[in-house]
């Protein structure tokens, strides 16, 4: 990525100006069940959405299509339209956001981490365009996107047109794709079988921790995420300096479970619990 | 048997009177005939026409207390000391205020000199603690060890 064109231009996408809106869709035909109620190592995929969004902004939103049992420690808003998938969500949210910008994110990427999130604004905050979505290599645009709160009413055209699309949606705006990296595949698979689901064991939760210079760029002094056992820290590396690339301009040493590690380490992530990135000490 | 891992974090600046009370607590310790103490002072640097106000110290205070006790285990095995202390502030601490204090103590003069200036070394080279230098106009800058 290109710093410098990164920080000339700024749209204005932050905390303030931002609302981020959780679709959590209907029940899951070939789940057989909510998937925002599925667990994973003792969290449920919404549970974890939240924590996603919680180093990012306070404002956040849940969407549902219909009346849910539970209650959620967040404001739900309710489908205007049922059953035209996705943009009844999308439409929602925008139409009851009262910030200019709104990150939607479905309720079925349980390895969706803030690292994502970021990647995906710093992005929108660099190119003009109304919406923003990530495209994976395979094409596949998940439910993970930045809209101008002002499309809304584009959006509400098309639905009413009887265009229930979201590619078609965003073939009608002025729609930014953004590219995969590689680094950040494994946090956007849609769970949709009892396959995808059984699949999600063989990763590890754990906890990145920020000190001083790097806390203040990154902006959060910890992350948890949610990565794959097959990871080393040389991956773990590359996707943090995927998401800040000014990490690599910034003299930084690594500690793994509380002991410093020399060089680049091929530990496996399965091992390890907490990774901190310490700017240099300055003690006494 | 596992020694207890102590704190060695303070909030806010060491005061004086902590460490007279720290003196005081070593006459009962008769097997003592030297302490040597360094104390770790917020300097007023200038950095491009401004003027250091305060540091503002955060740590990874579990691998810190962690390292710190690792260090104070390996200058016991390598000098002959009675008794060791070390703290450091956390938050803020401003100008001419103590941010470190540590005080080692030993039967004679000479290995105090010594295992005082290795512990100050080691703890400014290895603990993982961060200090942010605060301007008098709010704006700041990172410290970093000389």
């Amino acid at each position: 990525m290109d710093i410098a064109t990164q920080v000339s231009k700024h749209n204005g996408i932050s905390s303030k100006t931002l609302t981020a809106g959780i679709v959590m869709g209907g029940s899951s035909s070939r789940m057989g069940t909510d998937k925002y109620n599925l667990e994973l190592h003792g969290k449920t995929f919404l549970e974890r959405t939240i924590q996603a969004l919680q180093t990012i902004t306070q404002n956040i939103v849940l969407n549902t299509s219909r009346r849910t049992p539970e209650a959620f420690s967040y404001p739900v808003v309710k489908d205007q339209y049922v059953d035209i998938g996705p943009l009844a969500g999308i439409h929602a949210l925008l139409q009851n956001s009262n910030t200019p910008f709104v990150v939607v994110i479905s309720c079925d990427l349980p390895l969706l981490s803030s690292l994502h999130i970021d990647y995906l604004i710093s992005k929108a905050n660099s190119v003009n365009g109304q919406a923003y979505v990530f495209r994976n290599p395979s094409g596949h645009i998940p439910l993970l996107a930045v809209f101008r709160t002002s499309v809304v009413s584009a959006i509400e055209s098309q639905i009413e047109s009887g265009q229930y699309a979201f590619r078609e949606a965003l073939a009608q705006l002025d729609t930014v794709y953004i590219d995969m990296p590689e680094e950040l595949a494994f946090g956007v698979k849609n769970i949709n079988t009892q396959q995808d689901y059984q699949n999600l064991e063989k990763n590890k939760e754990i906890t990145v921790r920020y000190f001083g210079q790097i806390e203040e760029y990154i902006g959060t002094s910890r992350h948890q995420l949610y990565i794959p056992n097959s990871f080393d820290l040389t991956a773990l590396k590359k996707l943090l300096q995927t998401v800040y690339p000014k990490l690599s301009d910034l003299s930084y040493s690594m500690a793994v479970d509380q002991k410093m590690i020399t060089n680049t380490n091929t530990k496996r992530i399965q091992s390890v619990k907490e990774v901190a990135l310490f700017p240099p000490f300055s003690g006494g | 048997m596992e020694k207890k891992i102590k704190n060695v974090f303070r909030q806010g600046a060491i005061p004086p009177e902590f460490i007279s009370d720290s003196i005081a607590k070593h006459q009962s310790k008769t097997a003592i005939g030297a302490h040597s103490i360094f104390l770790g002072q917020i300097r007023a640097d200038q950095v491009e026409g401004k003027t250091v106000t305060a540091i503002e110290y955060t740590a990874h205070e579990e691998m810190a207390n962690q390292i710190l006790h690792d260090i104070r285990e390996a200058t016991f095995d390598t000098f002959d000391l009675t008794c060791m202390h070390i703290y450091h502030s956390l938050g803020h601490v401003a100008v001419g205020e103590i941010c470190l204090f540590v005080f080692v103590s030993a039967p004679h003069r000479k290995v105090v000199f010594e295992a005082l200036e290795h512990l100050v070394e080691r703890i400014k080279k290895e603990a993982p603690i961060f200090g942010k230098e605060i301007f008098e106009d709010q704006t700041h800058q990172w410290k970093v060890n000389q």
